[in-house]
C-alpha cells in the first residue's frame, strides 16, 4: 500500500490548489472560467477512476480501505461536485468577491468527502469529516453581506462544532476502552467484552455526531435555517455531498467496528429512521420557501436512507446506495432550477414559482421531474430507489417501518405536488419569460435525462451498488 | 406467427410514447398539427390493439405474443410482455377508449401541446400495465398515469379542480403504495434463489410450493385494500366522483373507462392465482364491501345533481358487480367480470364523452339546469339515452351479458345460498339485483329524463348537435357496445380459457395446511409478522 491508493484524492486536492492559484491571476469578470476548469478537471478525474481503477485493499496500518464501496462513493462525490461546480458557475454573479476561493473550497470539500469513503479508523474519520465540515463553515456564510447567509454560517458553525465535540468526545471513550482507534480493534473488543459501559457511551456519541451530518432526527435542528440561508449551490452540496459522506461513514462504522453489536444498532437505526421520516415529511408540509422545503425534504430522505441501513442486509445497503445515487441527480436537478429562478426573481418563495410553466417550460419541466422523482413516482429514479428500499424493509419483516414509510411517501407527495401545482396552474405574478443560459440548459437536460434513465434502465446502477454493498456486508 | 407479431405488444406500448416525444418537440403554436399527430398516434395504437386481438388465438391456452428480456437480472426483474384472454380484451378496450378520448379532446382549447403529451403517456401506461407480465412493470405502467392525471385535472379541469386533483392523487398513490407492499411481500415470500417479479414464474412456483396459510392471510388484505382503493371499493371510493366530476373529458374517459380497471385486473392476474387461501379467508369482507358499492353507491347516485358526479357514483356501484364476479372464484363469474369490465369501460367512457359534449356548450353539468337537450341535439341526446340503457344493463348492450354472467356465477357459489322451500336462493345475487338493476334504473333513467327530455330552457335554444366527424368517437364506442351486446360469444370465448386458468391456478396454490388457530389475546397481523419466530415463512419443499 502506498500513496498511489490516494491518487484520486490527491488529484482533486491538486485541482483545488490549481484553481486557487489561477483565481489570483484571473480577471474579475472571467471568474466563471474557473468553474469550467474545475468541472473539466473533475470529469477527467472521474474518467481516470473509471478507466484506470484504483489500488484496492487495506493500507496505512488499516486506517484506509479502498474497496468497491469506497470507489462507488468516490465516483458519486465526483459526479455531485461536477454538477455543483456547474451550478456555482451559474450562481457566480451573486458572489461579491472570492469566486476563485469559492470553487477551490468546493474542490477541497470534495476531497474530504472522498476521504470519508475509505475511512477505517476513528482518527481518519474525524480528520476526513472535519475537512468537509470546516470548508462548509466558510461556504455557508460566503454571501457575507447578506444576513441570512451569515446567520446560516453561524448556526452551522455552532451546531457543527457541537457535533464535532460529540464525535471527538466519543472517540476518546472508545480509545480509553479499547486502547486504539481502529475500527477492527473496536470490533475485536466488542466481540470479546460485549457492548456496555464506557465503550457503549463512546459509540453512542460517535453515532450522534454522524447523525448531525446525515441530518437525522433528533440531530436535524440546524437543517432548515442553514439550507435556507446558505448560497444555493452550497445548500445543494450540503444536501447531497455532505449527507452522502455521512452515510459513507455510517456504513463503514456500522459494518466495520460495530458489526458485533448489530442487533442493537439495527433497533436504534430503525427508530431513528421512523422518526426522521415522520418529522421531515410532516414539517415540510407548511413550508413557503423552496430551499427550506427541500431542507425538510432532505431530512425525510435521510430517513428513507436509514430505512435501507436498518434493513441491515446486503440488499438493504445496496438499496441505500442506489437511493443515494438517484438522490444526487434528482436533488441537484431541483437546485439547478432554484439557481436559475433566483437569478430571475431574486427570492426563493414558492409563490414566485407560480405560473413558471408559462414563463419557462424547461425550468418547470426540470423541477417537476426532480420533485416527482423525490416523491418516488415512476418512471423516475426516485421511484426505483424507494421500491428497493421498501423491498429491503419488507424482506426483513419490518412491517411497521414500511407503514411509517408509506405515511411519509403520501405526505411528501402532497407538498411536492403543491410546488408542481403552483408552477402549472397558478397565475404568474409577472409574465416575463425567464432566460436560462446555455450551460445551465445543458446541465438541466443532463440531470433530467439521468433521472429518467436511472429510473427506467436501472440495471447498471443496481449491479454497481449491489456489488459495493455485497463487499461491505459479507 | 412471425416475429413481427411477437413485438406487437411492444409496438402498442411504445407507439403513444413515441408520439408523445414527437408532439413534445413541436412548437406549441401549431395546435392543428399537434392534434392531428396525436389522433394519428391513438389511431395507430387502436389499430395495433385490434391487431393484437385478432391475432390472439383463443384456442391456445397460456400467454401469447410473449417476449421476455432480462431487465435487472440480479433482482429477477424482466421486461416480460404477453397476453392471455383477459389482458387481450383489456388492451382492446384501451385501444378503443384511447382513440375515442383523443378524438373528443377537441374541447381542450388551452395549452394543447401539454395536454396531448400527457394523454399519450396515459394511453401508453394503460396498454403497458395490461401487456406486462412482470409485477414491477405492471405497477410501473399503472403509476405512470398518476402525475399526468394530476396535471390534467388541475390544469384543464372544472369545478373544484385543485381539491379534486390532490385528493385523487393522494388516494390513488396511497392505495397503490399499500398494494405495492403486498406485491413486494409476494416477492420476498419466495426463497432467496427463486425470487422473481415474473408473474408467470411466481404462480408456477406457487403451484409447486404454495404460500403458507398465515402468509396468505396476512398479505391478501394489503392487496385487497390497496387495489380496492384504486377501483373505488367502498369505503375508499370518495375520490372517484369528485375526480371524475372535475376531470377534463378525455381524462375522465380514460381513467374511469380503463385505468380504474387496474385493481380488478391485478386481482385476477396476480392476487387470486398466488393467494387463493387468503382470498377465501377474507371473502366475507370483500362481499360486504362490494355489496356496499352496489347499494350505497346506487343510493348516493340517486341524490346527485351533477351529471358527472352521478356517473362517478354509478361507476362506484358498477365496480361492485365486477368485484362480485371476481369474488365467485368460478370461471363463469370471472368471465362475466372481465366482460363487464370491458362493457363498463366502453359505456362509462361514452357517458363521460357525451357529458363533455354538452358541457362544452352549456358550461354546466347540473341536471336541474339542463333539460330538453334532445330537441337541439338529437344525436347526442339519443346517444345519452343509449349509454344510459347500456349502463342500466338492458339487453342488446355489452353490459347485459356481463352482469348476467356475474349473477349466474354468483348463484353457483355454495356458501351464499339460503334455503327457501325447495329452491336455494343466493342472497348476494338478490341484493345485487335490487341494488344494481333497480337503483341503477331509477337514477339513470331519471337523469336521462331530466337532461334529454322535458322543457328546453330558453337560454339554450342555440345549442348545436354534433356534426359528422364529431359523431365518430361516439359511434365507435356505441358500435363496440352493441356488437358485444348482440354477440357476446366473441369475447367470452376469448376470456373463458384464461378465467379457467385462474380458477385452476387457485386450486393448486391453496395453502397445504390450515390456518393456525388464533392465539388469545388476539394479536394484530402486523405483530404476528414482526416476531421472528412466527414469520410467515414458506414451508420447505419436501
Amino acid at each position: 500500500m502506498n500513496l498511489s491508493s490516494l491518487k484520486l484524492e490527491m488529484a482533486t486536492a491538486g485541482l483545488g490548489m490549481l484553481v486557487l492559484m489561477l483565481g489570483a491571476f484571473t480577471r474579475r469578470d472571467d471568474k466563471r472560467f474557473l468553474g469550467a476548469i474545475s468541472a473539466i478537471g473533475l470529469t477527467a478525474i472521474l474518467a481516470w477512476s473509471v478507466c484506470c481503477g484504483a489500488v484496492m485493499g487495506v493500507g496505512f496500518d488499516g486506517m484506509w480501505v479502498n474497496d468497491a464501496m469506497a470507489l462507488f462513493f468516490k465516483r458519486l462525490f465526483l459526479i455531485a461536485t461536477i454538477l455543483v461546480t456547474v451550478m456555482s458557475a451559474g450562481f457566480a454573479g451573486k458572489i461579491e468577491s472570492g469566486v476563485g476561493e469559492f470553487f477551490a473550497l468546493i474542490l477541497f470539500a470534495c476531497t474530504g468527502m472522498m476521504l470519508t469513503a475509505s475511512v477505517n479508523d476513528f482518527v481518519m474519520l474525524f480528520v476526513s469529516l472535519e475537512t468537509v465540515t470546516i470548508t462548509f463553515y466558510i461556504l455557508t456564510s460566503y454571501l457575507r453581506r447578506q444576513v441570512p447567509s451569515l446567520e446560516a454560517g453561524v448556526k452551522y458553525l455552532i451546531l457543527g462544532a457541537l457535533s464535532s465535540a460529540f464525535l471527538v468526545y466519543g472517540i476518546t471513550f472508545i480509545y480509553g476502552a479499547t486502547g486504539g482507534t481502529s475500527f477492527s480493534g473496536l470490533a475485536e473488543f466488542l466481540k470479546v467484552n460485549g457492548a456496555g459501559g464506557l465503550v457503549l457511551l463512546g459509540v453512542m456519541l460517535v453515532l450522534a455526531g454522524l447523525g448531525f451530518k446525515v441530518a437525522s432526527v433528533p440531530f436535524h435542528i440546524w437543517v432548515p435555517d442553514v439550507y435556507q440561508g446558505a448560497p444555493t449551490p452550497v445548500t445543494a452540496f450540503l444536501a447531497v455531498g455532505s449527507k452522502a459522506a455521512g452515510f459513507a461513514l455510517l456504513l463503514r462504522l456500522l459494518y466495520g467496528g460495530l458489526l458485533p453489536m448489530k442487533a442493537t444498532w439495527v433497533a436504534l437505526i430503525a427508530v431513528l429512521a421512523a422518526l426522521t421520516i415522520l418529522y421531515g415529511n410532516l414539517a415540510a408540509i407548511p413550508q413557503k420557501n423552496i430551499k427550506r422545503l427541500l431542507g425538510y425534504s432532505s431530512i425525510s430522505h435521510a430517513g428513507f436512507l436509514l430505512l435501507g441501513v436498518a434493513a441491515a442486509t446486503a440488499f438493504g445497503t445496496g438499496a441505500a446506495l442506489f437511493y443515494l445515487f438517484a438522490y444526487v441527480f434528482t436533488n441537484l436537478g431541483a437546485f439547478l432550477v432554484i439557481v436559475c429562478m433566483a437569478n430571475a426573481t431574486a427570492d426563493d418563495e414558492i409563490a414566485s414559482y407560480a405560473g413558471l410553466a408559462r414563463r419557462s417550460p424547461l425550468l418547470a419541466a426540470a423541477m417537476t421531474v426532480a420533485l416527482v422523482s423525490l416523491a418516488g413516482v415512476p418512471p423516475m429514479a426516485g421511484f426505483f430507489a424507494k421500491f428497493l428500499i421498501f423491498s429491503a424493509v419488507i424482506g426483513q419483516q419490518l412491517w411497521w417501518l414500511a407503514a411509517v414509510g408509506a405515511v411519509g411517501v403520501v405526505a411528501s407527495l402532497y407538498y411536492y405536488l403543491g410546488v408542481v401545482k403552483a408552477m402549472y396552474w397558478q397565475e404568474p405574478r409577472q409574465e416575463a419569460a425567464i432566460a436560462v443560459g446555455l450551460t445551465m440548459k445543458v446541465a438541466l437536460w443532463f440531470v433530467m435525462a439521468a433521472t429518467l434513465a436511472i429510473g427506467v434502465f436501472q440495471g447498471p446502477v443496481v449491479e454497481w451498488a449491489f456489488e459495493a454493498a455485497r463487499e461491505l456486508v459479507k | 406467427m412471425s416475429l413481427e407479431s411477437y413485438s406487437l405488444l411492444n409496438c402498442a406500448i411504445l407507439t403513444p410514447l413515441v408520439f408523445a416525444v414527437v408532439v413534445c418537440c413541436l412548437p406549441a403554436a401549431s395546435a392543428a398539427a399537434i392534434r392531428w399527430l396525436s389522433i394519428l398516434g391513438s389511431l395507430l395504437t387502436g389499430v395495433l390493439s385490434v391487431m393484437i386481438y385478432t391475432r390472439f388465438n383463443p384456442q391456445n391456452a397460456g400467454f401469447q405474443m410473449e417476449r421476455d428480456v432480462p431487465w435487472v437480472a440480479p433482482l429477477g426483474l424482466s421486461w416480460h410482455v404477453g397476453v392471455d384472454g383477459i389482458s387481450v380484451v383489456m388492451i382492446l378496450l384501451t385501444g378503443l377508449v384511447g382513440f375515442a378520448a383523443t378524438l373528443v379532446a377537441w374541447d381542450v382549447t388551452k395549452r394543447q401541446k401539454e395536454f396531448y403529451v400527457l394523454l399519450m403517456i396515459l394511453i401508453s401506461g394503460a396498454i403497458g400495465m395490461f401487456a406486462s407480465l412482470d409485477i414491477f412493470f405492471i405497477y410501473f405502467f399503472h403509476e405512470l398515469a398518476l402525475i399526468p392525471t394530476f396535471l390534467m385535472i388541475g390544469i384543464w379541469g372544472s369545478g373544484q379542480r385543485e381539491y379534486a386533483a390532490m385528493k385523487m392523487t393522494l388516494y390513488l398513490s396511497a392505495g397503490a403504495l399499500v398494494a405495492l407492499f403486498g406485491l413486494i411481500a409476494l416477492y420476498v415470500g419466495l426463497p432467496v434463489g427463486e425470487r422473481t417479479f415474473d408473474v408467470v414464474k411466481l404462480v408456477a412456483f406457487a403451484k409447486g410450493q404454495p404460500f403458507s396459510a398465515s402468509f396468505q392471510h396476512l398479505v391478501y388484505p394489503l392487496l385487497l385494500f390497496g387495489l380496492g382503493a384504486l377501483v373505488s371499493l367502498v369505503p375508499l371510493h370518495t375520490w372517484a366522483p369528485i375526480g371524475y366530476g372535475s376531470a377534463p373529458t378525455a381524462t375522465a374517459m380514460l381513467h374511469a373507462g380503463v385505468l380504474k380497471k387496474f385493481g380488478l385486473y391485478a386481482l385476477l392476474r396476480i392476487v387470486l392465482p398466488a393467494l387463493p387461501s387468503g382470498a377465501e379467508d377474507w371473502n366475507w369482507l370483500l362481499l360486504a364491501l362490494l355489496l356496499g358499492n352496489i347499494v350505497y353507491g346506487g343510493l348516493v347516485a340517486m341524490r346527485q345533481k351533477n351529471f358527472n358526479f352521478l356517473l362517478g357514483y354509478s361507476s362506484v356501484a358498477h365496480m361492485g358487480f365486477a368485484f362480485l364476479g371476481i369474488a365467485t372464484f368460478n370461471d363463469l363469474g370471472i368471465t362475466g367480470a372481465v366482460l363487464f369490465m370491458f362493457a363498463h369501460g366502453l359505456s362509462t367512457a361514452l357517458a363521460f364523452a357525451l357529458s363533455g359534449f354538452f358541457f362544452a356548450q352549456t358550461g354546466t353539468r347540473e341536471i336541474p339546469e339542463l333539460g330538453g337537450l334532445c330537441k337541439r341535439m338529437p344525436f347526442i341526446g339519443t346517444a345519452i339515452v343509449m349509454a344510459a340503457f347500456a349502463s342500466v344493463g338492458l339487453p342488446g348492450f355489452a353490459n347485459f351479458p356481463g352482469e348476467v354472467m356475474v349473477l349466474f356465477g354468483a348463484w353457483q357459489v355454495k356458501g351464499w345460498g339460503i334455503k327457501a322451500g325447495a329452491a336455494t336462493l343466493s342472497w348476494p345475487v338478490i341484493v345485487a339485483i335490487w341494488g344494481g338493476a333497480v337503483l341503477g334504473a331509477v337514477y339513470m333513467l331519471r337523469a336521462v329524463r331530466d337532461v334529454c327530455f322535458g322543457v328546453l330552457p330558453a337560454k339554450w335554444q342555440k345549442l348545436g348537435d354534433a356534426n359528422l366527424p364529431a359523431k365518430f368517437p361516439y359511434l365507435v364506442l356505441l358500435g363496440a357496445l352493441i356488437w358485444v351486446g348482440v354477440y357476446p360469444r366473441e369475447l367470452t370465448e376469448t376470456i373463458k380459457p384464461a378465467a379457467i386458468a385462474v380458477v385452476e391456478a387457485m386450486e393448486k396454490t391453496k395453502a397445504r395446511e390450515p390456518l393456525p388457530p388464533k392465539p388469545k389475546p388476539k394479536p394484530t397481523p402486523a405483530k404476528r409478522a414482526a416476531k421472528p419466530g412466527k414469520t410467515p415463512a414458506r414451508p420447505v419443499a419436501k
